[in-house]
């Protein structure tokens, strides 16, 4: 009697699970944040880009922080936003973290950036390597939405 | 100060990955090697401008502090493509027994 009271809780609670929605371990894809994402991937891309092409250039004074912090505010205002959307979001806590360490990057660019304004460096390795980083970075978070979307 | 060895780098990285994420492993490897095979080479990179006097103690803090932000954003990532995989496998299990269940069956129950 006992062993059957203990077989049926357990066909109950598997038929529970089964018949219920599929189960969700991490959130489901967010359109507004991948396209969210790609927007910052590009704007990090183009502000890396223009200084690099400045030094190639020989227009080291266009690299001035000062020309470059309303588009630092912008990035980090994206970024910002972005993350306070998936804070709202179950389960999302990996992507969270990944803009937290994303806001991170971008604080610490600007930091570089307004140390010597990226001009006194003769070559652009400085940049290469931070691009190389930011790169790292954003595939990371792109193949995560990818597999995300993969699961819609 | 010795130079840093890029290869010997990249496979304690790729080890202590891999032993702290062993179930997730074969899902994530693919990401996981060839971002850490680029950092390896941006620390060794950053060590040697810092060497060569090309940058300045201040810059390679912050150059590292962002290969450090990189490399947690890579591993929240491998996080979640482990999760995505389990619930994947766990979701297959429940498919099948759903499927066995009622064809034992002969209607829908499940």
């Amino acid at each position: 009697m006992k062993f059957n009271s203990f077989r049926l809780f357990f066909l109950c609670l598997f038929a529970g699970i089964a018949v219920s929605c599929k189960v969700m371990l991490i959130g489901a894809y967010d359109q507004v944040t991948d396209q969210g994402i790609q927007k910052i991937q590009t704007d990090v891309s183009q502000l890396i880009i223009t200084l690099k092409k400045n030094l190639l250039n020989n227009k080291v004074s266009a690299n001035e922080y000062s020309n470059f912090d309303k588009t630092y505010s912008s990035i980090e205002g994206e970024v910002e936003s972005l993350n306070i959307r998936c804070k709202a979001l179950p389960k999302y806590s990996q992507v969270v973290g990944e803009l937290n360490a994303l806001n991170g990057n971008v604080v610490l660019l600007e930091k570089l950036h307004k140390i010597d304004d990226f001009k006194v460096l003769r070559d652009t390795a400085v940049l290469n390597t931070t691009l190389s980083t930011l790169e790292v970075q954003f595939t990371a978070m792109v193949t995560l939405q990818n597999a995300l979307k993969a699961e819609k | 100060m010795a130079a840093l060895d890029l290869d010997d780098l990249f496979n304690k990285m790729v080890g202590a990955a891999k032993s702290s994420l062993t179930a997730q492993w074969p899902a994530i490897s693919a990401l996981a090697t060839s971002s850490l095979k680029t950092l390896a080479q941006n620390f060794v990179d950053v060590e040697a401008m810092l060497a060569a006097g090309t940058i300045t103690q201040a810059q390679a803090s912050l150059m590292i502090a962002m290969q450090k932000n990189s490399l947690q954003t890579v591993l929240l990532s491998e996080e979640g493509l482990g999760l995505i995989a389990t619930q994947d496998a766990i979701n297959a299990v429940i498919g099948v027994v759903k499927d066995s269940v009622n064809t034992a069956l002969g209607f829908t129950l499940l």
